[in-house]
């Protein structure tokens, strides 16, 4: 029994003093929405609830789920963070949240409909004027862009957290570009993974049917005239806080996920550039805050957005959600206002009360704050006029003075807002469970004349017990909420609900940049393959002849050296002009080529690069990919500081790397669909292919030596380009270079050969042109086609021979012309299909012209 | 007075641009008294979209887009404007004194957004400590609106000197007050922030002013320039255009193509273009021609 009480994760939780808790009431009871649960954590045990959370978090990196740090280049993916308990709500407590949510929502609408059209609410007063004037948010390049829809306000989020009292008040809205509905999802798909029983007993109200709502939404804003609208999520890049979300969400919901630079506005219309076609855009979901989303009418320097949206928006010919406008309902002197607005324009009391707040522009609202300004926490009035939120209790009275000054200088940008505990719950902490501050995020979509809320949401948790503001940015650790319906659904019950909307054909339009990731990452996928297997081959070559004086083997060593070099275009490497020292000492060298993450051609480089490729494509790759990319990058890192036994580290690393490149191109075999996207993918990777068995040959087998070191450099060759076995069992023989030659260049089957890698470019370039719509001749196929005659044409015996000087020129003169074709081929694939980056720039005559030359 | 406006801005740039996209001001309203009888705005190349919208302001817009390449981009604005309605007297009503028309005191600014918008900060012209002590020297209290307004414009005029390398994108409004140099836009913003200080609704206008050729010489086509002056509000949609470059009424011999809160609402231009480019040469040609 003893070891059971031990064991028990719940016994000795125990809520901290004046805060409203989660799961124990004020008596020290488990609330009775929560019982079930707690009995099932109870049976299961502390040391098992511990185990299920290193589950979750294993689960949560293969499935690449993060939170990025933008000011953390080197290491930018922050893990997410999931709460092994859920937050546990009663079905009627959501449903309250829901009528009040989806209240707030609708005066938000009237709100966002009235500051960019007629402005009666600001000239009557109700809306203080200066309250939206004075927001830099609120876009006066946008005045009078409606959607074509009922509502403006399409998205919504909350903040919600409860005081001590229990009941549920806003504590901010987000109306920009709501962030966490993607989180929420793979936080629930995780905890039903991880507690499948649990979750099946509780009865939890389901979150897909938010994902169908918000796809019904944005079909519902499609511009006039526009029955069937291609819609697209537009996301800042890889780099962004957020990328996980934008790309899952944009997964679920079937929609491209574009950059700015994908997209163009073109004759009024916005366009996204693609492989073969333009497609047209007549919806977008966008992930970017307004400020950036135009260089030509909003922000002159940002380089995210696309130039002329907001007139296409204006022109009706594009659909952005939420309106470019929105931000100006995330205002936290409007949230003062709602009570009234409730009142005046609906005739009823506002159903989720924000916490108590002042807002400074008025004069009650000031002299309030000014009084009181030692207790409350004073907020920026306008998100993105920047500064943070005070904790005045926290000042000095000298600091409070100043304040007041500031205050008194520029009321209208600041808010007091009352402070504020935030219910506590439970969050699983060195195996302890722990009462942390707890809010809730949620969301609602605009759904005909009203508003549908997500059954559950995000709830964040501080990540220490100091009482500091939750903050993804600092660390918050998330929670899924599980709203506990009261009676089961039945599934029909979710998919047959609502008006339906017909099924539209799959999207089968690649975008360019898409493609040229594709394409890259096949590329570098290979290049890091090659050279970590060329790598190895000499490492083996190396202990197998360390230390023995002059014979074959050190002379081959060499020459797989100098090779290595050429072969990885690292110079001067190991022809350079201390050659000889290098030779005699090669660790160094060899151990910055595994490593060395700047510099062109090494292991580390390719790898990087492929990650980065990876990253832009996160909604056009299988979940499975993240178990392979997360271990290539803890793979590298490991070696970072190198550890006591360099060189078996680095053996060990490479053994691993090359696993998991090779169950990346498994998936590139096995799970990916033979459509334009892959075969860009094998065209990358053919084409690298062929340069580094061109480069291979070209360097190691350049110039014939003694029949020993020629044996042993010729043996390293196909070894290095994986084709040894083959060799061994077809030829029986010693290695020669002609019968080498057949089996790695002209061989027609062996799937290292270079002819191999042609025949399938060629493939893959002319599958990619029948994507095309054949308004321009592609330039890289006839290239292929030269490629491929070179190929046929040649003579493995011929090419083996040797001048009097001991080269072999005809090799030489090959693989050269065949390099140099295959590089044109590559540039030629990008001129065809890919988007050429051009610098933007901004232009703006001054208000007084420059004479005129003369 | 009747004139023929031509308004022709080059750009020329040293490598090729693969996409040009622009907004301009550069087409007069009927608006400040002044009738607009034609106006067109074309650019070379040509451009294969054009739209004109009413901004947020009541300024008209033009909006183009290029996508071919070019090294040469000219967009050529072409008016007739009518501007023997525009009054050359300040109006009767600046008899009143200037406190009625500020803020907080005028009660009737609370439901006037135009109002409210034009005595704000702004992107440009913020109210500072500095601004209000230097206007306040003119706003003797109950001093008529129209006495203080023009001996803040004649003080602008005596104190500043012109210098258009004295000033940048860089320069504050503080800045300005304290070089006492600039140009025609950092006078503007300078009295349009002393009003503001002084609670007093202004805006900024941008547009051109008919020059006198040097004496004995004749009229040289293309050598007039884009200009900027100041717009005092007096309510009801009503402005008083105020120069303090050249300390006089925007009268007849003035052209207004736009208003805003301060220059960055209403250049006459703006554009973003894709280049490798890294140099261009701008050129500006405006010829106002009395018909």
């Amino acid at each position: 029994m003893s070891i059971l009480a031990t064991d028990d994760p719940i016994g000795r939780y125990r809520p901290s003093g004046s805060a409203h808790d989660e799961m124990i009431d004020r008596a020290g009871a488990v609330r009775a929405h929560w019982a079930k649960l707690v009995e099932s954590y109870r049976a299961l045990g502390a040391t098992e609830l511990a185990r299920r959370q290193d589950e979750i978090s294993l689960l949560l990196e293969q499935d690449g789920v993060t939170y990025n740090v933008a000011d953390d280049r080197r290491r930018p993916h922050r893990p997410w963070e999931l709460d092994p308990l859920p937050l546990v709500l009663p079905s009627d407590e959501w449903a309250a949240i829901e009528r009040g949510m989806t209240q707030r929502a609708e005066l938000l609408d009237l709100v966002l409909r009235d500051v960019y059209g007629e402005r009666k609410l600001l000239r009557s007063g109700v809306i203080p004027p200066e309250l939206v004037l004075g927001d830099p948010s609120f876009l006066r390049a946008c005045d009078r862009i409606l959607l074509p829809s009922n509502k403006q306000l399409v998205v919504y989020g909350i903040d919600l957290t409860r005081g001590a009292d229990g009941s549920w008040k806003a504590i901010g809205n987000r109306t920009q570009a709501p962030s966490g509905a993607a989180y929420a999802l793979e936080n629930r798909r995780i905890l039903s993974r991880v507690f499948p029983s649990l979750f099946r007993n509780a009865d939890v109200h389901r979150l897909a049917p938010f994902v169908r709502s918000l796809r019904a939404a944005l079909q519902g804003v499609s511009p006039v005239g526009v029955d069937d609208p291609s819609i697209v999520v537009l996301s800042p890049g890889s780099l962004s806080e957020t990328a996980f979300e934008h790309a899952f969400i944009a997964t679920q919901l079937g929609y491209p996920l574009v950059q700015g630079s994908d997209l163009e506005v073109r004759d009024g219309q916005v366009w996204l550039r693609s492989v073969g076609e333009q497609m047209p855009v007549h919806v977008i979901l966008r992930r970017l805050d307004a400020w950036f989303c135009d260089p030509l009418e909003l922000n002159p320097e940002s380089t995210l957005g696309v130039a002329g949206l907001t007139d296409a928006c204006r022109a009706g010919a594009v659909s952005v959600v939420n309106t470019l406008g929105s931000g100006v309902l995330e205002n936290a002197a409007l949230a003062t206002r709602l009570p009234m607005l409730a009142r005046t324009i609906l005739g009823s009391d506002l159903e989720l009360e924000s916490v108590p707040s002042w807002w400074c522009g008025d004069t009650a609202g000031r002299s309030h704050v000014v009084a009181n300004l030692g207790e409350l926490v004073l907020r920026p009035s306008s998100r993105i006029a920047g500064g943070h939120s005070i904790d005045t209790a926290l000042l000095s009275s000298a600091e409070l003075e100043q304040w007041r000054r500031r205050i008194e200088g520029e009321p209208a940008h600041w808010v007091g807002q009352e402070r504020f505990q935030p219910t506590t719950a439970p969050v699983l902490a060195d195996a302890t469970l722990r009462p942390r501050d707890t809010v809730v995020r949620t969301f609602a979509v605009a759904r005909d004349d009203s508003y549908v809320v997500m059954s559950g949401g995000l709830a964040r948790t501080a990540n220490d017990d100091s009482g500091a503001p939750i903050a993804n940015r600092a660390g918050a650790i998330s929670k899924d909420i599980w709203v506990l319906s009261s009676e089961p659904e039945t599934l029909s019950g979710f998919w047959l609900a609502g008006p339906g909307q017909p099924a539209s054909p799959p999207m089968s339009t690649l975008p360019a940049r898409a493609a040229e990731n594709l394409f890259w990452l096949g590329r570098y996928a290979e290049r890091a393959e090659s050279t970590l297997r060329l790598l190895r081959t000499i490492n083996a070559r190396r202990d197998e002849f360390q230390h023995r004086g002059a014979s074959p083997g050190p002379t081959a060593v060499a020459v797989l050296l100098d090779s290595l070099t050429r072969i990885t275009g690292t110079y001067p490497g190991f022809v350079g002009d201390d050659r000889a020292a290098l030779h005699l000492d090669p660790d160094d060298e060899l151990f910055a080529l595994v490593v060395d993450e700047s510099r062109p051609g090494t292991v580390a480089h390719a790898v990087r690069h492929m990650l980065d490729a990876v990253d832009e494509l996160r909604d056009q790759l299988s979940v499975d990919t993240w178990l392979v990319i997360g271990s290539l990058q803890r793979e590298l890192d490991s070696l970072d500081p190198p550890s006591a036994d360099r060189d078996e580290a680095v053996t060990n690393v490479l053994s691993a790397l090359l696993q998991g490149l090779l169950a990346l191109s498994g998936l590139a075999a096995e799970s990916m669909v033979r459509d334009q996207g892959w075969h860009f993918m094998d065209a990358g990777r053919r084409l690298e292919r062929a340069l580094q068995v061109c480069a291979l040959v070209g360097c190691t087998l350049a110039d014939e030596h003694d029949p020993g070191t020629e044996s042993l450099v010729v043996e390293s060759t196909l070894t290095a380009a994986e084709s040894i076995i083959t060799y061994r069992r077809r030829y029986r023989s010693r290695a020669r270079a002609s019968t080498v030659l057949d089996l790695l260049l002209t061989d027609a089957g062996n799937p290292r050969s270079l002819r191999f890698q042609i025949d399938r470019l060629h493939e893959d370039l002319l599958a990619i042109d029948a994507g095309h719509s054949g308004t321009t001749a592609s330039t890289a196929p006839p290239l292929v086609l030269d490629l491929a005659h070179m190929v046929h044409t040649a003579e493995s015996s011929l090419l083996a021979d040797a001048d009097p000087a001991g080269r072999r020129v005809r090799l030489d003169q090959l693989t050269s012309s065949i390099t140099s074709t295959l590089r044109r081929c590559a540039d030629a694939v990008g001129s065809d299909n890919f988007t050429r980056f051009v610098p933007q720039h901004s232009v703006v005559t001054p208000a007084e012209a420059p004479e005129r030359a003369s | 007075m009747i004139y023929d406006v031509v308004h022709r801005t080059s750009y020329t740039y040293d490598a090729p641009v693969t996409a040009s996209f622009g907004s301009v001001r550069l087409l007069p309203a009927d608006m400040d008294g002044q009738r607009c009888l034609e106006r067109t705005v074309a650019t070379s190349p040509e451009s294969e979209s054009h739209r004109e919208h009413t901004d947020y302001f009541g300024n008209t817009a033009a909006t183009f887009a290029i996508h071919r390449s070019h090294t040469q981009l000219v967009v050529t604005a072409r008016s007739v404007i009518d501007t023997s309605a525009r009054p050359s007297r300040f109006a009767d009503t600046g008899d009143r004194p200037w406190e009625s028309f500020a803020a907080p005191a005028n009660a009737g600014f609370a439901a006037d957004l135009t109002a409210l918008e034009y005595s704000i900060d702004s992107p440009l012209v913020g109210r500072t400590r500095a601004l209000a002590d230097y206007g306040a020297r003119s706003f003797a209290p109950e001093r008529p609106l129209a006495d203080a307004v023009l001996d803040l414009s004649r003080r602008i005029h005596t104190d500043f000197a012109f210098d258009a390398k004295a000033t940048d994108v860089t320069t504050t409004l503080d800045d300005v007050l304290e070089l006492r140099k600039g140009v025609c836009q950092d006078f503007a913003h300078v009295m349009v922030g002393a009003l503001r200080s002084m609670g007093l609704p202004a805006c900024y206008v941008s547009g051109y002013l008919e020059t006198d050729p040097p004496p004995g010489r004749a009229r040289l086509a293309g050598a007039d320039r884009t200009h900027a002056w100041v717009g005092v509000y007096l309510g009801e949609g009503r402005f008083t255009g105020v120069d303090p470059t050249n300390d006089r009424l925007a009268g007849p011999r003035y052209i207004t193509t736009a208003r805003g809160r301060d220059y960055a609402d209403v250049p006459p231009m703006k554009g973003v273009i894709y280049t490798d480019a890294d140099e261009s040469t701008l050129t500006v040609e405006v010829d106002v021609a009395p018909r």
